[in-house]
Protein backbone atom coordinates (compact mmCIF):
# COMPACT_ATOMS: atom_id res chain seq x y z
CA UNK A 1 0.00 0.00 0.00
CA UNK A 2 1.70 3.25 -1.23
CA UNK A 3 -1.04 5.72 0.78
CA UNK A 4 -2.15 5.48 4.19
CA UNK A 5 -5.76 5.09 4.45
CA UNK A 6 -7.99 7.09 6.73
CA UNK A 7 -11.69 5.93 8.36
CA UNK A 8 -13.52 8.07 10.38
CA UNK A 9 -15.75 6.57 13.12
CA UNK A 10 -17.90 7.78 16.05
CA UNK A 11 -18.79 6.38 19.48
CA UNK A 12 -21.67 4.01 19.51
CA UNK A 13 -23.72 4.59 22.97
CA UNK A 14 -26.17 2.32 21.32
CA UNK A 15 -26.35 -1.60 21.77
CA UNK A 16 -28.65 -4.16 21.05
CA UNK A 17 -30.44 -5.85 17.73
CA UNK A 18 -33.40 -3.70 17.72
CA UNK A 19 -31.39 -0.63 17.86
CA UNK A 20 -28.61 -1.59 15.75
CA UNK A 21 -30.72 -2.28 13.11
CA UNK A 22 -31.91 1.20 13.51
CA UNK A 23 -28.61 2.67 12.97
CA UNK A 24 -28.29 0.29 10.17
CA UNK A 25 -31.44 1.87 8.51
CA UNK A 26 -29.63 5.46 9.03
CA UNK A 27 -26.50 3.93 6.79
CA UNK A 28 -24.17 3.39 9.27
CA UNK A 29 -22.59 0.34 10.15
CA UNK A 30 -22.45 -1.00 14.19
CA UNK A 31 -18.76 -1.87 14.38
CA UNK A 32 -16.51 -2.37 17.75
CA UNK A 33 -12.59 -1.50 18.02
CA UNK A 34 -10.30 -3.29 20.50
CA UNK A 35 -6.33 -3.85 20.87
CA UNK A 36 -4.73 -6.12 23.10
CA UNK A 37 -4.26 -3.63 25.88
CA UNK A 38 -7.64 -4.28 26.57
CA UNK A 39 -9.29 -1.08 25.51
CA UNK A 40 -13.00 -1.17 23.73
CA UNK A 41 -14.76 1.26 22.19
CA UNK A 42 -17.97 0.64 20.39
CA UNK A 43 -18.10 2.87 16.80
CA UNK A 44 -20.17 3.26 14.02
CA UNK A 45 -19.34 4.42 10.22
CA UNK A 46 -21.00 5.38 7.06
CA UNK A 47 -21.39 2.19 4.76
CA UNK A 48 -20.03 3.34 1.82
CA UNK A 49 -16.92 4.90 3.48
CA UNK A 50 -16.53 1.95 5.06
CA UNK A 51 -16.57 -0.08 1.55
CA UNK A 52 -14.49 2.06 0.05
CA UNK A 53 -11.65 1.44 2.39
CA UNK A 54 -12.51 -1.94 2.79
CA UNK A 55 -11.55 -2.62 -1.14
CA UNK A 56 -8.15 -0.76 -0.84
CA UNK A 57 -6.78 -2.43 2.61
CA UNK A 58 -9.02 -5.85 2.50
CA UNK A 59 -7.61 -7.88 5.46
CA UNK A 60 -4.01 -6.92 5.39
CA UNK A 61 -3.41 -4.06 5.16
CA UNK A 62 -3.48 -0.54 7.81
CA UNK A 63 -5.96 2.18 8.23
CA UNK A 64 -5.70 4.74 10.20
CA UNK A 65 -8.91 4.51 12.56
CA UNK A 66 -10.01 8.45 13.58
CA UNK A 67 -12.30 7.97 16.65
CA UNK A 68 -14.15 11.43 17.26
CA UNK A 69 -14.15 11.41 21.02
CA UNK A 70 -15.80 14.61 22.89
CA UNK A 71 -14.58 16.37 20.16
CA UNK A 72 -10.71 15.23 20.07
CA UNK A 73 -10.16 12.71 17.20
CA UNK A 74 -7.96 10.07 18.17
CA UNK A 75 -6.29 7.73 15.81
CA UNK A 76 -5.48 4.60 15.97
CA UNK A 77 -3.95 2.32 13.54
CA UNK A 78 -5.76 -0.81 12.70
CA UNK A 79 -6.50 -3.69 10.24
CA UNK A 80 -9.65 -4.72 9.83
CA UNK A 81 -10.50 -8.03 11.80
CA UNK A 82 -13.87 -9.10 10.33
CA UNK A 83 -16.56 -7.71 8.01
CA UNK A 84 -19.25 -9.07 8.64
CA UNK A 85 -21.84 -9.38 5.30
CA UNK A 86 -25.88 -9.90 4.91
CA UNK A 87 -26.05 -13.74 3.56
CA UNK A 88 -27.19 -12.00 -0.04
CA UNK A 89 -27.21 -8.25 0.22
CA UNK A 90 -24.52 -6.75 -0.04
CA UNK A 91 -24.82 -4.87 3.15
CA UNK A 92 -22.28 -4.93 5.53
CA UNK A 93 -23.73 -5.56 9.04
CA UNK A 94 -20.84 -5.21 11.63
CA UNK A 95 -16.99 -4.41 11.29
CA UNK A 96 -14.32 -5.45 14.02
CA UNK A 97 -11.01 -3.24 13.60
CA UNK A 98 -7.98 -4.58 15.46
CA UNK A 99 -5.67 -2.21 16.88
CA UNK A 100 -2.15 -2.84 16.13
CA UNK A 101 1.49 -1.41 17.43
CA UNK A 102 2.97 -0.21 14.77
CA UNK A 103 6.53 -1.27 15.77
CA UNK A 104 5.22 -4.90 16.45
CA UNK A 105 5.76 -7.21 13.51
CA UNK A 106 2.12 -8.86 12.33
CA UNK A 107 0.87 -11.99 10.51
CA UNK A 108 -1.39 -11.61 7.95
CA UNK A 109 -2.29 -13.79 4.58
CA UNK A 110 -1.88 -12.23 1.46
CA UNK A 111 -2.28 -13.24 -1.91
CA UNK A 112 0.32 -15.14 -4.29
CA UNK A 113 0.41 -13.62 -7.61
CA UNK A 114 2.19 -15.16 -10.55
CA UNK A 115 4.51 -13.69 -13.25
CA UNK A 116 6.31 -14.99 -16.53
CA UNK A 117 5.62 -17.46 -19.35
CA UNK A 118 6.91 -20.56 -17.90
CA UNK A 119 9.35 -22.75 -19.71
CA UNK A 120 7.63 -25.94 -18.82
CA UNK A 121 4.10 -24.66 -20.33
CA UNK A 122 5.76 -23.81 -23.51
CA UNK A 123 7.07 -27.26 -23.89
CA UNK A 124 3.79 -28.80 -22.87
CA UNK A 125 2.83 -28.73 -19.42
CA UNK A 126 0.18 -27.94 -17.16
CA UNK A 127 1.06 -25.26 -14.73
CA UNK A 128 -0.80 -25.75 -10.81
CA UNK A 129 -1.21 -22.52 -8.55
CA UNK A 130 -1.72 -24.70 -4.83
CA UNK A 131 -1.69 -22.44 -3.04
CA UNK A 132 -3.64 -18.60 -3.73
CA UNK A 133 -2.36 -17.30 -0.08
CA UNK A 134 0.15 -17.43 1.88
CA UNK A 135 1.30 -16.08 5.84
CA UNK A 136 3.67 -13.40 5.98
CA UNK A 137 4.85 -12.16 8.77
CA UNK A 138 6.43 -8.20 8.63
CA UNK A 139 5.83 -4.57 9.95
CA UNK A 140 2.80 -3.59 9.41
CA UNK A 141 3.24 -0.74 7.35
CA UNK A 142 5.24 -2.97 5.18
CA UNK A 143 2.67 -5.65 4.27
CA UNK A 144 3.18 -5.81 0.40
CA UNK A 145 0.31 -6.30 -1.99
CA UNK A 146 0.79 -9.84 -3.06
CA UNK A 147 3.54 -12.28 -2.62
CA UNK A 148 5.33 -12.70 -6.66
CA UNK A 149 6.42 -15.46 -7.89
CA UNK A 150 8.76 -15.01 -11.32
CA UNK A 151 7.81 -19.14 -12.83
CA UNK A 152 10.07 -18.38 -16.08
CA UNK A 153 12.52 -20.69 -15.24
CA UNK A 154 10.30 -23.53 -14.24
CA UNK A 155 10.20 -26.50 -16.28
CA UNK A 156 7.89 -29.51 -16.26
CA UNK A 157 7.79 -31.98 -13.03
CA UNK A 158 9.13 -28.73 -11.08
CA UNK A 159 7.34 -27.46 -7.92
CA UNK A 160 8.51 -24.97 -5.57
CA UNK A 161 8.14 -25.29 -2.25
CA UNK A 162 7.19 -22.34 0.12
CA UNK A 163 10.87 -22.38 1.49
CA UNK A 164 11.70 -21.15 -2.00
CA UNK A 165 9.31 -18.39 -2.12
CA UNK A 166 11.40 -15.31 -2.35
CA UNK A 167 9.19 -12.62 0.03
CA UNK A 168 10.40 -9.22 0.02
CA UNK A 169 12.92 -7.69 2.39
CA UNK A 170 11.63 -7.26 5.76
CA UNK A 171 8.77 -9.87 4.71
CA UNK A 172 8.89 -13.61 5.83
CA UNK A 173 6.56 -16.69 4.92
CA UNK A 174 5.17 -18.48 7.89
CA UNK A 175 4.50 -22.09 7.62
CA UNK A 176 4.91 -25.48 9.41
CA UNK A 177 5.30 -27.79 6.42
CA UNK A 178 6.99 -27.16 3.22
CA UNK A 179 4.18 -27.29 0.83
CA UNK A 180 4.28 -26.25 -2.80
CA UNK A 181 2.79 -23.34 -3.88
CA UNK A 182 3.20 -23.78 -7.68
CA UNK A 183 4.10 -26.88 -9.78
CA UNK A 184 4.08 -27.74 -13.21
CA UNK A 185 2.49 -31.08 -14.07
CA UNK A 186 3.04 -32.91 -17.23
CA UNK A 187 0.49 -33.22 -19.64
CA UNK A 188 -0.61 -36.62 -19.17
CA UNK A 189 -0.39 -36.07 -15.55
CA UNK A 190 -3.25 -34.23 -16.08
CA UNK A 191 -4.85 -35.70 -18.56
CA UNK A 192 -4.90 -39.11 -16.17
CA UNK A 193 -6.24 -36.67 -13.21
CA UNK A 194 -9.08 -35.45 -15.35
CA UNK A 195 -10.36 -38.58 -16.98
CA UNK A 196 -10.49 -40.20 -13.25
CA UNK A 197 -12.59 -37.00 -12.39
CA UNK A 198 -14.33 -38.13 -15.76
CA UNK A 199 -15.09 -41.50 -14.88
CA UNK A 200 -16.31 -40.51 -10.94
CA UNK A 201 -18.90 -37.64 -12.77
CA UNK B 1 -26.37 -38.40 -10.02
CA UNK B 2 -26.52 -37.22 -6.22
CA UNK B 3 -27.98 -39.28 -3.82
CA UNK B 4 -26.72 -40.49 0.21
CA UNK B 5 -25.33 -43.96 0.21
CA UNK B 6 -27.19 -45.00 2.75
CA UNK B 7 -30.45 -43.92 4.60
CA UNK B 8 -32.20 -44.68 8.32
CA UNK B 9 -35.52 -43.68 7.15
CA UNK B 10 -36.97 -43.99 3.63
CA UNK B 11 -39.73 -41.42 3.90
CA UNK B 12 -40.01 -37.83 5.30
CA UNK B 13 -42.20 -35.02 6.71
CA UNK B 14 -42.18 -32.47 3.93
CA UNK B 15 -41.52 -29.77 6.71
CA UNK B 16 -40.55 -25.73 6.04
CA UNK B 17 -37.80 -24.21 5.15
CA UNK B 18 -37.64 -20.66 7.02
CA UNK B 19 -34.47 -17.84 7.45
CA UNK B 20 -31.50 -17.55 5.34
CA UNK B 21 -28.20 -19.25 5.28
CA UNK B 22 -26.12 -18.31 7.86
CA UNK B 23 -23.21 -20.81 6.90
CA UNK B 24 -21.99 -21.74 3.15
CA UNK B 25 -23.20 -18.53 2.14
CA UNK B 26 -19.69 -17.20 1.37
CA UNK B 27 -17.32 -18.43 -2.10
CA UNK B 28 -14.90 -20.46 -0.14
CA UNK B 29 -13.32 -22.40 -2.74
CA UNK B 30 -13.37 -21.12 -6.40
CA UNK B 31 -13.30 -17.76 -7.68
CA UNK B 32 -17.04 -17.11 -8.60
CA UNK B 33 -20.00 -18.78 -7.59
CA UNK B 34 -23.55 -19.20 -8.00
CA UNK B 35 -25.83 -17.99 -4.84
CA UNK B 36 -29.05 -18.87 -4.20
CA UNK B 37 -31.46 -15.87 -3.66
CA UNK B 38 -35.08 -17.99 -2.99
CA UNK B 39 -36.09 -21.00 -0.53
CA UNK B 40 -36.33 -23.79 -2.52
CA UNK B 41 -35.90 -27.78 -3.13
CA UNK B 42 -33.17 -28.41 -5.73
CA UNK B 43 -33.76 -31.87 -6.96
CA UNK B 44 -30.59 -34.15 -7.76
CA UNK B 45 -31.64 -34.19 -11.62
CA UNK B 46 -31.46 -30.38 -11.69
CA UNK B 47 -27.75 -30.24 -9.72
CA UNK B 48 -26.56 -32.65 -12.62
CA UNK B 49 -28.51 -30.87 -15.54
CA UNK B 50 -26.89 -27.58 -13.96
CA UNK B 51 -23.58 -29.20 -13.50
CA UNK B 52 -23.42 -30.76 -17.05
CA UNK B 53 -24.36 -27.30 -18.21
CA UNK B 54 -21.23 -26.10 -16.50
CA UNK B 55 -18.90 -28.33 -17.56
CA UNK B 56 -20.04 -28.33 -21.81
CA UNK B 57 -19.56 -25.03 -21.22
CA UNK B 58 -15.95 -24.51 -19.64
CA UNK B 59 -15.05 -27.40 -22.11
CA UNK B 60 -11.18 -28.22 -20.45
CA UNK B 61 -9.46 -26.94 -17.46
CA UNK B 62 -11.37 -24.78 -14.62
CA UNK B 63 -12.51 -26.57 -10.84
CA UNK B 64 -16.10 -27.35 -9.75
CA UNK B 65 -17.05 -27.32 -6.65
CA UNK B 66 -21.30 -28.20 -5.84
CA UNK B 67 -21.62 -27.12 -2.65
CA UNK B 68 -25.06 -28.38 -2.05
CA UNK B 69 -26.34 -32.09 -1.57
CA UNK B 70 -29.72 -33.76 -1.71
CA UNK B 71 -30.32 -35.84 1.23
CA UNK B 72 -34.12 -35.16 1.85
CA UNK B 73 -35.92 -38.36 0.30
CA UNK B 74 -38.86 -36.85 -2.01
CA UNK B 75 -42.00 -39.01 -2.06
CA UNK B 76 -45.25 -39.54 -4.85
CA UNK B 77 -48.31 -41.42 -5.18
CA UNK B 78 -48.76 -42.56 -8.63
CA UNK B 79 -51.45 -40.95 -11.29
CA UNK B 80 -54.87 -41.30 -10.66
CA UNK B 81 -54.76 -42.58 -7.40
CA UNK B 82 -57.37 -41.90 -4.85
CA UNK B 83 -55.90 -39.96 -1.86
CA UNK B 84 -55.40 -42.54 1.49
CA UNK B 85 -53.70 -45.71 1.72
CA UNK B 86 -50.84 -44.19 3.20
CA UNK B 87 -48.15 -42.28 2.19
CA UNK B 88 -46.54 -42.27 -1.43
CA UNK B 89 -43.18 -44.56 -2.26
CA UNK B 90 -39.55 -42.55 -2.58
CA UNK B 91 -39.41 -40.96 -6.29
CA UNK B 92 -35.91 -38.95 -5.78
CA UNK B 93 -33.87 -36.87 -3.32
CA UNK B 94 -33.30 -33.11 -2.95
CA UNK B 95 -31.40 -30.81 -1.27
CA UNK B 96 -33.35 -27.51 0.59
CA UNK B 97 -31.64 -24.20 -0.10
CA UNK B 98 -32.06 -20.85 1.55
CA UNK B 99 -31.59 -17.09 0.21
CA UNK B 100 -27.29 -16.78 0.69
CA UNK B 101 -26.79 -20.23 -0.41
CA UNK B 102 -23.95 -20.89 -2.60
CA UNK B 103 -24.24 -23.71 -4.83
CA UNK B 104 -21.72 -24.22 -7.61
CA UNK B 105 -18.31 -22.60 -7.58
CA UNK B 106 -16.21 -23.05 -10.71
CA UNK B 107 -12.01 -21.45 -10.25
CA UNK B 108 -9.32 -21.91 -13.14
CA UNK B 109 -11.11 -20.18 -16.35
CA UNK B 110 -11.74 -16.75 -17.25
CA UNK B 111 -14.50 -14.69 -15.56
CA UNK B 112 -16.47 -14.06 -18.40
CA UNK B 113 -16.47 -17.87 -19.54
CA UNK B 114 -17.00 -18.48 -15.60
CA UNK B 115 -20.42 -15.94 -15.12
CA UNK B 116 -21.86 -17.61 -18.57
CA UNK B 117 -21.14 -20.92 -17.77
CA UNK B 118 -23.14 -20.12 -14.04
CA UNK B 119 -26.07 -18.29 -16.00
CA UNK B 120 -25.95 -21.65 -18.01
CA UNK B 121 -26.59 -23.51 -14.71
CA UNK B 122 -28.81 -20.90 -13.18
CA UNK B 123 -31.37 -21.77 -16.30
CA UNK B 124 -31.64 -25.39 -15.10
CA UNK B 125 -32.43 -24.33 -11.32
CA UNK B 126 -36.22 -23.40 -9.53
CA UNK B 127 -34.81 -20.50 -7.49
CA UNK B 128 -33.71 -17.19 -7.86
CA UNK B 129 -29.66 -16.85 -8.38
CA UNK B 130 -27.15 -14.16 -8.33
CA UNK B 131 -23.72 -14.82 -9.18
CA UNK B 132 -20.87 -13.43 -6.72
CA UNK B 133 -17.14 -13.29 -6.99
CA UNK B 134 -14.99 -14.04 -4.85
CA UNK B 135 -13.46 -11.19 -1.83
CA UNK B 136 -9.87 -10.17 -1.87
CA UNK B 137 -8.51 -10.76 1.44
Amino acid sequence: MSQQVELTATPRSITGTGPVKAIRGEGLVPGVYYNGQGENILVQIPELALSKAYEKVGLSHVLTLKIDQDGKVIEKPSLIRELKRHPFKRQILHVDFLGIDLTKKIRVDIPVRITGKCKGVVLGGVLNVFREHLTIECLPLAVPDAIVIDVTEMEIGQNLQVADVKAPEGVSVVYDENFSVVGVATPEAEAEAEAAEGAQA
Amino acid sequence: MLAPKKLKFRKRQKGRIKGMAQRGNTVSFGEVGLKCLEHGKITSQQIEAARIAISRHVKRGGKLWIRIFPDIPITAKPAEVRQGKGKGAPVGWVAPVQPGRVMYELSGVDLEVAKEALTRAAHKLPVKTAIVVREAI
